[in-house]
């Protein structure tokens, strides 16, 4: 199986439950074919760099799914002949994909969001799932650079601070 | 000769030494998505600008043209852009 991820591009005239019906549609098409959706993302609506089809406006959406070819020309089929969507793109993330590790990713990620416990549980659930345990040890590595930083500044501004104490304390 | 070879090495001096964002920071990703960083290697016309002035290495600049042109592909980028809408 296949990694794919497709953007949607959904008119913004539209009301929330016609949006509604058209993202179910495309989900239900997903698991129709036998494919798993990894992840659902609406990013909301944003300002579009140029018009497409009248609109300066549209309503993103990302869809990243496990599944054949067949299924992306399906689901492709779809959205041209649906008028709800302005634009779309699909693009191939991985070639090969094992539907079932993935599953067990995502179960582990949902785990770990659950439980939302201090690090050391967090390490321990990671080493459980071991091969998962890559993709799921970066974000907090991510995150904890700008934290540090956020620190350094804060320090600094005490430092500052009782410069100022001090200042004032001479004066 | 002289005032030849002399002109030449003032040129040297000149050239700044030009590095890759992307090798050089790891958590600088080039990802279709994120339309604000790929702005950053656009003209202000949208148009890409050229390894030898971004100073992107190979691999980076490869991958940095595919995203912006996937970015262009679903409006996150304009394919061409009229100053105003900067």
């Amino acid at each position: 199986m296949r990694m794919y991820e497709t953007t949607v591009i959904v008119n913004p005239a539209l009301s929330q439950e016609e949006r509604q019906s058209l993202l179910d549609k495309l989900t239900n098409l997903i698991s129709d074919a036998q494919g798993l959706l990894v992840k659902f993302d609406e990013w909301g609506e944003k300002r579009l760099a140029y018009e497409i089809k009248k609109e300066t406006r549209g309503y993103y959406v990302l869809m990243e799914f496990c599944g054949g070819g067949s299924l992306v020309k399906e689901l492709e089929r779809n959205l041209r002949l649906d008028d709800r969507a302005l634009k779309y793109m699909t693009v191939c993330i991985d070639k090969e994909v094992d539907p079932e590790r993935v599953k067990a990713e995502i179960e582990a990620a949902a785990k770990e969001e659950e439980e939302s416990k201090p690090e050391p549980v967090q390490e321990v659930a990671a080493v459980q799932a071991q091969e998962d345990a890559p993709p799921e040890e970066t974000p907090p590595e991510e995150t904890s650079e700008p934290t540090t930083g956020e620190t350094e500044v804060q320090e600094n501004h005490a430092q500052s601070s009782e410069k100022e104490e001090a200042a004032n304390g001479s004066v | 000769m002289a005032a030849y070879r002399q002109r030449r090495q003032k040129r040297r001096v000149f050239r700044r030494r030009k590095i890759c964002r992307f090798c050089a920071d790891s958590s600088f990703v080039v990802d279709y998505k994120n339309a604000r960083t790929l702005r950053l290697f656009t003209t202000e016309r949208g148009k890409i600008i050229p390894r030898r002035i971004s100073g992107n290495c190979a691999k980076h600049q490869r991958q940095l043209t595919t995203a912006i042109k996937r970015a262009r592909t679903i409006a996150l980028m304009p394919y061409a852009a009229t100053l105003s809408l900067y």
